[in-house]
């Protein structure tokens, strides 16, 4: 190997006894063969697989139309007219829930991943913060959300303080977001305790902090590595936002369909709401499905 | 490509033959060609990334190879009509990080194969497996679990 000072940019390493140039490569006719053998197999299982699904739903189908209830219940549970007429105020409603579940969703990423960290603080001078942490978790997992709610809903603007936020749908989110926190506490921790302690021996022998190797290495796996159940919370969590109309006061999609089943006597306007979820929900899980999946890690381990 | 086999021989326990594989446009394996015959012990050196791993993937077939033929005992294994799981029943191979299953003990780690690929009885699997234990000093290990890595 020669390095001219006129080209040290485009150095040319020698390579080993030359190797005559192979003839670019072209499937062999056995290789052809396989690859036709393997399109005609993947045709005909898709062709097995849709046959079997529309005979599965034909049958579901055919047995839902001809039940003894079905005209009674398609004049309660699905009306044209009554959709018609509740859907503005619905769609009106939803525009509530879909700006509460916004704020909440920040607010509970945050305090669940706040409370996460704070639950695998390690030594014993933590202790308390950790045993705070765990009756928060063990507090707000183990009330029923509804019983919640009324608590926060009717109980803390009951308490006549100064400078309580009174509004419904405030209080509302809140009561959602105590709950939802301590439930994404447990998915953040079970994420940082399924790290691998190597990881955090590796980080510690570089010389980071116990601090830094949290922040820089264990986190950054952990939250990857729970994006899902988290977008599991999160769709429930959208859901759960329709809750707050036991309050009363906030007019969201859920109360909207309420006031107009019972003008109505028809409870068609429960699902319209329902299916104005789910033009919410659906979209959502496939598109952060779809981010997760480019974001991700694969598995670690299982080298060769 | 290796020269046509005698006729009347045996043919070797693994036949390679212009195997290609590629990973888009990286080509790693082109065109190679390996004979392995049975007891033989065989050492595949090569610098990292060369596609000593490739090659064993592709021999337990957990790659689909681009072109060519791997052989095991004179049977096309590379075909897609191909049984893999019949396939894997007859090779077997440990892998770099050993994947040990850190649900299950020392001793069902090593008898899993046995019992639920090759039909063979709890009692008798066991007495093997704790005959192959005893050999490498791991008798005393067979109930405890893995370490998970």
């Amino acid at each position: 190997m020669s390095v001219d000072e006129g080209t040290r940019d485009t150095v040319e390493y020698d390579t080993a006894p030359d190797v005559p140039a192979r003839p670019a490569w072209r499937p062999s006719g056995r290789q052809r063969a396989r690859e036709a053998y393997r399109r005609r197999r993947t045709v005909w299982s898709v062709l097995i697989a849709l046959a079997s699904t529309l005979v599965v739903f034909g049958v579901l189908a055919t047995a839902m139309v001809h039940a003894p209830g079905w005209p009674r219940v398609t004049d309660s549970f699905l009306r044209w007219d009554a959709a018609r007429q509740a859907l503005p105020d619905v769609a009106l409603g939803l525009w509530l829930n879909v700006r509460l579940f916004v704020v909440v969703a920040v607010a509970m990423l945050l305090a669940g991943l706040g409370i996460a960290v704070l639950r695998t603080l390690p030594g014993p001078v933590f202790w308390p913060v950790r045993a705070l942490a765990t009756v928060y978790v063990d507090v707000f997992r183990g009330i029923p959300l509804l019983v919640l709610l009324y608590l926060v809903g009717f109980g803390v603007p009951g308490l006549r303080l100064q400078g309580v936020p009174t509004s419904a749908t405030v209080l509302g989110g809140l009561a959602l977001t105590l709950s939802y926190s301590a439930y994404v506490a447990e998915v953040y921790r079970a994420g940082i305790e399924s790290v691998h302690p190597s990881q955090r021996a590796a980080a510690r022998s570089l010389g980071l902090s116990s601090g830094q190797t949290l922040r820089l290495v264990v986190l950054p796996q952990a939250v990857r590595r729970v994006i899902p159940p988290l977008l599991n919370d999160l769709a429930s969590l959208i859901k759960d936002c329709g809750l707050i109309s036991v309050l009363g006061i906030p007019l969201d999609a859920i109360r909207y369909a309420q006031i107009w089943q019972a003008q109505l006597a028809n409870f068609t306007p429960y699902v319209v709401a329902g299916v104005l979820f789910m033009l919410i929900t659906i979209p959502m899980t496939h598109l952060t499905d779809a981010v997760s999946r480019r974001y991700g890690y694969p598995p670690t381990g299982g080298l060769l | 490509m290796s020269a046509c086999r005698p006729t009347g021989q045996q043919p070797p326990l693994l036949h390679i033959e212009d195997l290609r594989k590629a990973y888009r446009s990286n080509v790693v394996l082109d065109g190679l060609d390996l004979d392995i015959e049975a007891h033989r012990v065989v050492v595949l050196i090569g610098a990292s990334g060369s596609g000593k791993s490739t090659l064993l993937r592709c021999v337990d077939l957990l790659e689909t190879v681009d072109d060519g033929i791997v052989e095991l005992e004179g049977q096309d294994i590379t075909d897609p009509r191909v049984d893999t799981d019949a396939v894997r029943a007859r090779m077997g191979i440990v892998f770099q990080a050993f994947n040990l299953f850190p649900h299950l003990s020392v001793l069902d780690n090593v008898t899993l194969a046995p019992r639920k690929v090759h039909g063979v009885s709890r009692v008798e699997a066991e007495e093997r497996g704790l005959a192959m234990l005893d050999r490498v000093g791991l008798k005393a290990k067979a109930r405890s679990h893995p370490n998970a890595t």
